[in-house]
């Protein structure tokens, strides 16, 4: 599904990504933990396409397609979404019709027909229930006044509508109460399937529980410097990242 | 020491001398009088340059490119050529400057509410228009292009309202423009006389047919008496190589409200001046406006608020969105009257910058002689946020359609306070198809 070879990255001439490997199979899903400012959410970033992260050297590899060459919404429409850790809000652009033309973008992209009003709103309403997302959520300008917790399903809201094939989730959990990292955890876990992988971005192994990875990677100043299976986000959450940094430096 | 007036003033003034004697009304002394006497006005300083203050940043010299036609144009217009009708209400149809019974729409509309062209009604009820025409200093040195519509005064279009009635469903004016090469020069002069606690809304339309040009100059007189609520919505799409020109004079009474909303995007040089004056307590006017521009265009938004009383309020929020090389002019002036206490008047003007190249000249002028006044003003320029546009491109949604998106977002702070009113679609089909311009030429090229 994904293919990270030695990818280096750097923002405004400053080496954030130094050599990332990283591949994830069909189905899988894969956390990656790390201290702060390790270059996790540059990681994602610099999948998703965001403009001013220059990739100095290696290669992203997305379905045995160029994922470097696509434009942001042409790496959407291949079937790659992010959910942010910091959502965006966007004044004047109600949700509903944010979620609308995104879907009707992607399915154009697809080659699939657009849907219709009626039929939007019936896909909509179905998964907004299941993560207790209110109608007049829906009607309020994207991620405006919303909670924290509330931007955070927002986005997973919109992972729900775009069905996408590699979701990345940076820091999904952080911000959110109990009973949200409950829905949240349920509500991705729900979407996993044989087709569609994901890149969990955590500091709390809380995540976790619901959404059981196959591989646990850690990342430290650019680079994956030790991968394991689920026991080692319990290991970190004890220990901490010290023996990394420390190593590295 | 007279200045030596421009080729174009010149002109303007040659060809009134010419028509002068088959103006509509010519054969009524005291229409006459006025006309003389705004040419008069004219003649002091001609079409205004950039010297004059308050046309600093917007020059008329494309004017002097333009080949003027005073004559009408024949022009074979059929209804089914024109937009289609906006509501239920009445339509009053000018095409090229002309009133066009056979093209309008149910004008009787009930008791107390007259909706006539100012032709027709001079010949009719001359004496019901004097006192308005005669009542709103044409003369004044300050305002030439005022002036110079003053000294034509072509037909235009009246509303007039006796106390206590309601026009019910909004009342259309469409001002149709036909296509050709040369610009015609229209100068219609229109009435909207509301007695006391009498209620209407208005949506003027201005457009023509694809290549239609025009230099337009028209002017629109305001009474709103006392408890008058009248809503007054503009649309100015004209050919793109038009110079526009209007000008609204409001005098507002007692507890009367006046709404007016302006969409600004024809035009090649445009400018939309609102004059209103709070007359007496409890008089409120919202002025709100919209200006989309692209290419070369320069669009100026003037408004001039004189709070002559006590407790009277104002509330402006124009914005807009420039590409290309266009550029833009707001200028808001706020007077406040000594002994105007209780004033209350809030003035914001906010643009988005789509190309390196746009500009925005805003400027804001406050004269207080009041001392109990809540007045606030802001203007703000910025660019589209980036963050924004990653955020709507990563959910798939492509570039132009990113970018129309975050614009109709901006502009809707201006246009959600207008609910679901016709004029509302209307304003929102515009900015629409404002914003999705790019797309189309995208997929034509593509
Ligand atoms: N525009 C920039 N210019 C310079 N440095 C930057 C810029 N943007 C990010 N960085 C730096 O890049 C590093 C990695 O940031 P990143 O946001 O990827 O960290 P992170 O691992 O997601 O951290 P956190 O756990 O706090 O979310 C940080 O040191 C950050 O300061
Ligand atoms: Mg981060």
């Amino acid at each position: 599904m994904l293919e990270i070879k030695n990818l280096h990255a750097t923002v405004d001439g400053k080496e954030i990504l130094r050599g990332v490997d990283l591949t994830i199979g069909d189905g899988e899903v894969h956390a990656i933990m790390g201290p702060n400012g390790s270059g996790k959410s540059t990681l994602s970033y610099v999948i998703a396409g965001r403009d001013g992260y220059a990739v100095t050297e290696g290669s992203i590899t997305f379905n045995g397609k160029n994922l470097l060459e696509m434009e942001a919404d042409e790496r959407a429409g291949e079937g790659l979404f992010l959910a942010f850790q910091y959502p965006v809000e966007i004044p004047g652009v109600s949700t509903m019709n944010f979620l609308k033309t995104s879907l009707n973008a992607v399915r154009k992209y697809r080659g699939e027909s657009e849907l219709d009003a009626m039929d939007f709103l019936k896909f909509v309403r179905a998964q907004t229930k299941a993560l207790g997302i209110t109608e007049d959520m829906l009607k309020r300008a994207v991620n405006v006044g919303f909670s924290g917790g509330e931007k955070k399903r927002n986005e997973v809201l919109q992972m729900a509508v775009l069905r996408p094939t590699l979701a990345v989730l940076d820091e999904t959990d952080s911000g959110l109460d109990v009973d949200a990292l409950r829905i949240v955890g349920e509500g991705v876990t729900s979407l996993r399937g044989p087709d569609r992988s994901m890149l969990v971005i955590t500091h709390y192994q809380r995540l976790l529980d619901y959404i059981v990875p196959d591989v646990v990677h850690v990342l430290a100043q650019g680079r994956i410097v030790r991968s394991g299976d689920k026991s080692l986000a319990l290991e970190l959450e004890e220990k901490g990242y010290a023996e990394f940094t420390s190593a590295a430096a | 020491m007279t200045m030596a007036l421009s080729e174009t003033s010149q002109v303007f003034l040659d060809r009134y001398a010419e028509l002068r004697g088959r103006l509509a009304g010519a054969d009524l002394p005291w229409l006459a009088k006025i006309r003389e006497d705004a040419a008069n006005t004219f003649r002091v300083t001609g079409v205004p340059t950039p010297r004059m203050e308050d046309w600093k940043y917007t020059n008329l010299k494309a004017l002097d490119a333009l080949e003027l036609v005073f004559a009408a144009r024949p022009a074979e217009v059929r209804a089914d050529m024109l937009p289609a009708k906006l509501g239920d209400g009445p339509r009053l149809v000018f095409v090229d400057g002309r009133f066009r019974a056979d093209l309008s729409d149910s004008l009787e509309i009930g008791e107390g509410i007259r909706l006539a062209s100012l032709a027709d009604l001079l010949s009719a009820d001359p004496g019901f228009i004097e006192p308005r025409l005669a009542d709103f200093g044409d003369n004044a040195t300050g305002a030439p292009m005022l002036a110079l519509n003053g000294a034509f005064q072509e037909d235009g279009y009246v509303i007039a309202l006796d106390a206590n009635a309601d026009a019910g469903a909004a009342i259309e004016i469409l001002f149709w423009d036909t296509a050709g090469e040369a610009a015609a020069v229209r100068q219609p002069r229109n009435l909207i006389v509301a007695a006391a606690n009498s209620r209407a809304e208005i949506i003027e339309r201005h457009m023509g047919a694809g290549s239609s040009r025009q230099f337009f100059n028209g002017a629109t007189l305001i009474t709103l008496d006392a408890g008058a609520a009248i809503g007054h919505y503009r649309v100015q799409s004209q050919g793109a190589g038009s110079v526009h020109v209007n000008t609204i004079r409001t005098r507002i009474e007692a507890d009367a409200r006046y709404e007016s909303f302006i969409l600004a995007e024809g035009g090649e040089v445009a400018r939309d001046e609102v004059q209103v004056g709070l007359m007496a307590a409890g008089a409120y006017a919202r002025l709100d406006g919209i200006y989309l521009a692209d290419g070369a265009q320069v669009l100026d938004s003037t408004t001039t608020t004189r709070h002559a009383a006590p407790n009277t309020t104002c509330q402006e929020t124009y914005k807009g969105a420039l590409d290309g090389t266009a550029r833009a002019v707001f200028q808001g002036a706020i007077r406040v009257e000594p002994g105007a206490d209780g004033t209350d008047a809030q003035m914001s003007n906010k643009t988005l910058l789509l190309s390196d190249d746009a500009e925005i000249d805003t400027k804001p002028q406050l004269e207080i002689y009041a001392d109990e006044v809540k007045c606030a003003h802001g203007a703000t320029t910025g660019e589209l946020d980036a963050e924004a546009m990653f955020y709507l491109r990563s959910r798939g949604i492509p570039e132009v359609e990113a970018r129309g998106i975050l614009v109709e977002g901006f502009l809707d702070e201006v246009t959600e306070a207008m609910d679901d009113t016709p004029f509302a679609h209307l304003v929102r089909g515009h900015v629409a198809a404002w914003v999705g311009r790019g797309v189309k030429e995208k997929e034509m090229k593509g």
